[in-house]
């Protein structure tokens, strides 16, 4: 009996090993020099180029039955127009970092891969370009890049020289979508809202006002929502001309103090003033006793679509967080509206605060010997995305972006229009205001306006995302723009990745958040805050402003 | 057991109602999970959801089954499982006998024991790990997760003090009979051990079914990962993912979110252990029986 | 490959062998042992490959611990800084009171899930009808299943103060308890949920060691007139001994780690002062800028604390029980 069962497994374990022997045929990365032909970046290859990949996002991508990472609308286009074959040695969801360091160390670099700007070290790329290991791509962008993509240098001509050394290039920046998305906004709950009279909130008390009438009349546990990580806190810091954003990711927002010397949001005058009025907002019970439980995606979105808090402030993509739970949970008035901040002065809204706004770098292996190829393939992606001169069709879309395979390659090639929101916004709502549709011409507009329109004309709740960021004139970036048109913008003077210097500076963040929390919950007076702040200096935080008035000022 | 005193009557009362309270402290929390995974999002993000699904839905569990790749990771589980508590068995069983010997029976035994014990405590971590599966070109094959860890020393430890525990006779006897070590093993020994190898069998099923670190670090295509990994990058990006489901959305997060997708992925995952474990306990509750040795 | 059934080693010339101890009688000794033993190595040999080669070939890693690495210049290329990581840690004034609570709470883990373990299965041995034996033991092990993110979501709203819990102690007119929220009771929060989590392991365990005790010794007990108490106390925890000792012992091997993924998911800056330990520490150390060698180096230091331990708790075993567990 017990030998049999001993067999068994035995033939089972050589059965499955013929399996996974068979299932074994790779084949070999060829990385030969092929001439790029002559012409502009949309001129195929005559023979064949492969370009080997890795990518931080796509394991859990959907495909149409048949397709894969590998096989997919994306990566058969990338072949028909250009002849270039891409393929993803492997991709994934998280814990890309760790892989990429380990591929590292093995030696086992891939022809082309990002760097993201969120989860990967930020000193890799200078290790990297000083090990010898990237190719120079100053050459391969001048000449076949497509203009759009080298024009990206000349409307931000700050972010690509976090790339070049001695006056070669050596990453691709990825951008972002421009900074119009920056700004954090006070989101109310519209129902709530409209049934207080939709009060103009100008003053810091308007806002108080708001959030007790809230509490009193429509049943909400606390006022103002406050996160675990006290960004949404944080956020509300520029009402009293204070600046900060997440500790966690170093974002400190650094300015000129008047005397030339960049310092931390914290170590301003105002931000006591913010400190005083947050512990005021928690003794008069504003703030949820328990919001260092409150995490972005559980208990505080809970929160929020329970009908416990109406008031939160956010990002302008609020809509795709919250909304289509909320109406679907609440009633079909249920969702947040996007307010400017106010300002204690009363006179006119708070400053919007932006961040350095790049998401990461492409960058390519020393070994890799067609830059040519991967600039063509930047270059289709872009114009297939951004470009107005792209015949996108609604077929097209339907293709190309839905159902998740736009992402087929965003990964290691995809270089964000740095001004994408800003022309998509007014080409949307010009849109929706004149039905004029002639004029949406990238992927990106349709998939916007349509969305609008679905939430607009049929109440559909997915199209909420798209309506409340750029459908309607009180739209988070209709908000925006009027901030940027009246230049009440305050933008960080860390205008890239945290310098290496700061992995010396030990976690400073845990002083802020630790003593900001005790001050908020009333266990420390907020004039504690200056003896604080010399503790944060001395233990790194000193490190820290060195370094970014080096790099800089 | 041949009568019992009134003590002990008052004292099997008292232990069946503590047993009872201690098994529902600790059953609650699953029938809430599972509760939740049945509920419709509304009810879960309001908290109301209690020990009874409310607004009954099986989306949770539909949403990981879409796109056909659920099978395709479970069978990679299965796969994985049926290697690596195989290798897992037999090299503990192998190891752990010899160890179980004295040194003046195995002289050489202390030396093992310490470069087995060893690997216990100290490990070079992962990196140097990827190098050497990197190397050895085992990347993205199933023998990446179960060779490595083919011997558990824990597991093992505990085989050998069970064996050690075995009374001298039962081998004794065998031996005056000429039989070799590896006979003894398996003809006596090994049907005496059946609770400990019971015990080390589930715990090494357990560790390979849940393990999903090392399928995402060592794996390259989705198609070759494991259930738990699969599941691990299904929630990882849920908001990602429930974008991507464009037009459907709606449907979906009207039914489910982030919570009750998390709660069916755990029971989908803990389903092959809930099935199996009876199948291995009935070796737990079945004592030694020396009588046959000795006789 | 002969079958094993010679194990006397019948020596082939015993006066040979005689000379050789004379002269090396070490080396003479282990020939001879070998002729009889090899068998037994031979059992070993395959466990042996797979440790030497996928736990013994990382190991180079540890290095990383006197390194400034990086991913770019490899283990090779990497600078020595010898001490520097641990002066570095050591200087920064959150780092001691993470060892302390580290400590603290694995220790209490330890203690407390222990006794529970043991107490648990021994009155679940006391169960006489197996169905119920099986399917208690069964529910008691399922919470290990569950894995820490879920659980944390659980508990942060049980917890909560308008929780479950608390709604329960409010029958009793007990006030609310902030066991998420109030520095003195969280670590205790983390102690008992990891205890209620874990038990069920060793219970497990306990009880498979608790089946195989001879059933004739418990018999001659009661015919000596033994009572319930005095057969736990006399014959069934004695036997159990050695397993208890092994799974402290290994338990041990652990002390610095504190419970990651639990405490990770539950604690906030709040409760820092007593809830974050040296794994949580480091995380957020890491989280902008990998710290390969500090995480190496608190490796490191885990791994020579852990041995200190274990060799210790070996020590004490095999001279006050005689107890000898690996």
């Amino acid at each position: 009996m017990k030998k049999r069962i001993f067999f068994l497994a035995l033939a089972c374990a050589m059965l499955f090993s013929v399996i996974a022997a068979c299932g074994e045929s790779e084949t070999p990365a060829t990385r030969d020099f092929v001439q790029p032909p002559a012409g502009n970046w949309d001129t195929p290859y005559d023979t064949p180029v492969r370009i080997l990949a890795v990518a931080p996002e796509g394991s859990n991508w959907y495909f149409a039955e048949g397709d894969s990472v590998n096989n997919n609308p994306w990566t058969r286009l990338y072949k028909d127009v250009l002849n270039i074959e891409v393929e993803f040695e492997w991709t994934t969801v998280d814990g890309y970092a760790e892989r990429l360091n380990a591929a590292i160390v093995a030696g086992n670099l891939p022809d082309v891969f990002a760097l993201p700007y969120s989860d990967v070290d930020p000193r890799l790329f200078g290790e990297l370009q000083s090990a010898g290991l990237l190719l120079d791509l100053t050459d391969a962008l001048a000449q076949y890049a497509s203009p759009r993509i080298r024009n990206h240098q000349v409307v931000d001509p700050l972010t690509i020289q976090g790339y070049t050394v001695n006056g070669r290039i050596y990453g691709i920046p990825r951008y972002y979508y421009g900074q119009i998305d920056q700004p954090w906004h006070m989101w109310v709950r519209k129902d709530w809202y409209e049934a207080e009279g939709s009060p103009e909130i100008k003053t810091v008390a308007d806002l108080e006002n708001l959030a007790k009438a809230f509490m009193a009349n429509h049943g909400a546990a606390y006022g103002i929502a406050v996160d675990e990580n006290l960004q949404w806190l944080f956020r509300t810091a520029p009402m009293f001309d204070a600046y900060v954003g997440n500790i966690h990711n170093n974002e400190y927002f650094w300015r000129d103090d008047g005397t030339g010397r960049l310092k931390p949001g914290i170590a301003f005058p105002e931000f006591q003033t913010a400190l005083e009025n947050w512990a005021r907002w928690y003794a008069d019970g504003l703030i949820s006793p328990e919001f260092m439980l409150m995490e972005e995606w559980g208990r505080g979105k809970e929160d929020l679509l329970s009908g416990r808090v109406g008031i939160q402030c956010w990002w302008q993509w609020w809509g795709w967080y919250s909304g289509p739970d909320i109406v679907a949970q609440q009633n079909e008035d249920a969702y947040f509206i996007p307010l400017n901040l106010p300002h204690t002065s009363g006179s006119r809204p708070a400053n919007g605060q932006v961040f350095y706004p790049n998401i990461g770098v492409i960058v390519a292996s020393a070994e890799f010997n067609n830059p040519a190829a991967l600039m063509k393939v930047i270059s289709l992606l872009d114009h297939m995305m951004f470009s107005p001169d792209t015949p996108m069709t609604m077929d097209d879309l339907a293709e190309y972006i839905e159902e998740g395979r736009e992402h087929a390659m965003t990964a290691a090639f995809q270089v964000i229009d740095p001004q994408a929101d800003m022309i998509q916004y007014k080409h949307v709502l010009h849109a929706l205001e004149t039905g004029d549709t002639s004029e949406l011409f990238t992927a990106g507009m349709m998939f916007k306006y349509n969305d609008s329109r679905a939430w607009i004309d049929n109440k559909e709740p997915h199209g909420l995302g798209a309506f409340l960021q750029m459908g309607f004139n009180g739209s988070a970036y209709a908000r925006s723009q009027h901030l940027f048109d009246n230049n009440w913008i305050m933008r960080t003077a860390m205008w890239g990745p945290p310098p290496a210097e700061f992995a010396q500076a030990g976690s400073t963040g845990d002083i802020i958040m630790e003593e900001v929390m005790q001050i908020i919950m009333g266990n420390k007076p907020a004039s504690d805050w200056p003896s604080i702040l010399e503790q944060w200096y001395a233990q790194g935080g000193q490190i820290k402003e060195d370094a970014v008035n080096q790099h800089f000022r | 057991m041949h009568f019992r005193s009134r003590g002990e009557k008052v004292f099997n009362v008292i232990n069946y109602i503590f047993i009872t309270a201690v098994c529902l402290l600790c059953a609650l929390p699953i029938i809430h999970i599972l509760a939740i995974s049945f509920s419709t999002s509304h009810y879960v993000s309001a908290n109301q959801v209690g020990l009874w699904p409310m607004g009954f839905t099986t989306e949770s569990y539909e949403f990981a089954f879409r796109s056909g790749r659920f099978m395709q990771a479970f069978m990679v589980s299965v796969q994985r499982v049926v290697l690596g508590v195989g290798i897992n068995m037999i090299l503990m069983i192998l190891t752990a006998y010899p160890l179980a010997k004295s040194t003046s029976e195995f002289s050489a035994r202390n030396y093992y024991m310490a470069f087995f014990a060893i690997t216990m405590i100290f490990g070079g971590g992962l990196i140097p790990f990827y190098v050497l599966i990197y190397n050895l070109n085992m990347l993205d094959t199933i023998w990446s997760l179960v060779i490595p860890g083919g011997l558990p020393v824990f597991s093992m430890l505990i085989l050998m003090n069970f064996i050690r525990g075995l009374p001298k006779e039962l081998e004794e006897a065998a031996m005056i009979d000429g039989a070799g070590y590896f006979t003894i093993l398996i003809r006596i020994l090994l049907p005496v051990l059946k609770p400990a190898l019971a015990t080390i069998a589930l715990f090494s099923f357990v560790n390979h079914w849940n393990e999903w670190l090392l399928g995402r670090l060592f794996m390259n295509s989705p198609a070759n990962y494991p259930l738990q990994t699969y599941l691990q990058t299904l929630l990882s990006n849920f908001r990602e993912l429930m974008r991507q489901m464009g037009p459907d959305y709606m449907q979906l997060v009207a039914r489910m979110n982030e919570r009750s997708g998390r709660a069916a992925q755990l029971f989908l995952g803990m389903l092959p252990i809930l099935v199996i474990y009876p199948f291995l306990q009935k070796y737990f509750t079945r004592g030694l029986v020396i009588g046959s040795v000795k006789g | 490959m002969g079958s094993g059934v010679d194990l006397k080693g019948t020596p082939a010339s015993p006066g040979v062998r005689i000379k050789k101890e004379r002269y090396f009688s070490g080396g003479g000794r282990i020939i001879r042992r070998f002729g009889r033993e090899w068998p037994l190595h031979i059992l070993i040999v395959p466990a042996f490959i797979v440790t030497a080669i996928f736990s013994y070939g990382p190991m180079y890693g540890l290095i990383m611990a006197f390194q400034d690495f990086s991913p770019v210049r490899g283990f090779s290329g990497s600078p020595w800084v010898g001490l520097e990581n641990f002066r570095w840690l050591f200087d920064q004034p959150q780092f001691t009171r993470t060892i302390y609570n580290t400590l603290f709470i694995s220790i209490a883990k330890i203690v407390i899930g222990t006794l529970a373990a043991i107490s648990f299965s021994i009155l679940l041995n006391e169960i006489r009808i197996s169905f119920f034996k099986r399917f208690f033991q069964t529910v008691v092990y399922i919470p290990n299943f569950i894995s820490w993110i879920i659980m944390a979501g659980v508990l942060s709203t049980i917890l909560a103060s308008d929780g479950l819990v608390n709604a329960f102690l409010g029958i009793f007119g007990i006030e609310r308890v902030p066991f998420l929220s109030d520095p003195s009771i969280f670590p205790w929060t983390m102690i008992w949920t990891d205890v209620w989590k874990t038990f069920g392991f060793g219970t497990v365990v306990y009880l498979a060691t608790i089946t195989s005790i001879d059933p004739e010794i418990y018999e001659s007990a009661v015919v000596d007139g033994a009572g319930k108490l005095r057969q736990i106390f006399f014959i069934t925890i004695p036997m159990m001994g050695p397993i208890i000792v092994l799974m402290a012992t290994l338990a041990l091997g652990n002390v610095l780690n504190a419970g990651f993924d639990q405490i990770y998911n539950l604690y906030s800056p709040v409760v820092y002062s007593t809830g974050d330990v040296i794994d949580t520490y480091l995380f957020r150390l890491g989280f902008q800028n990998a710290r390969f060698s500090l995480a190496g180096a608190v490796g490191l230091m885990r791994s020579v604390v852990s041995m200190i331990l274990m060799s210790l708790s070996l020590f004490f075993a095999y001279k006050v029980a005689n107890y000898k567990i690996f």
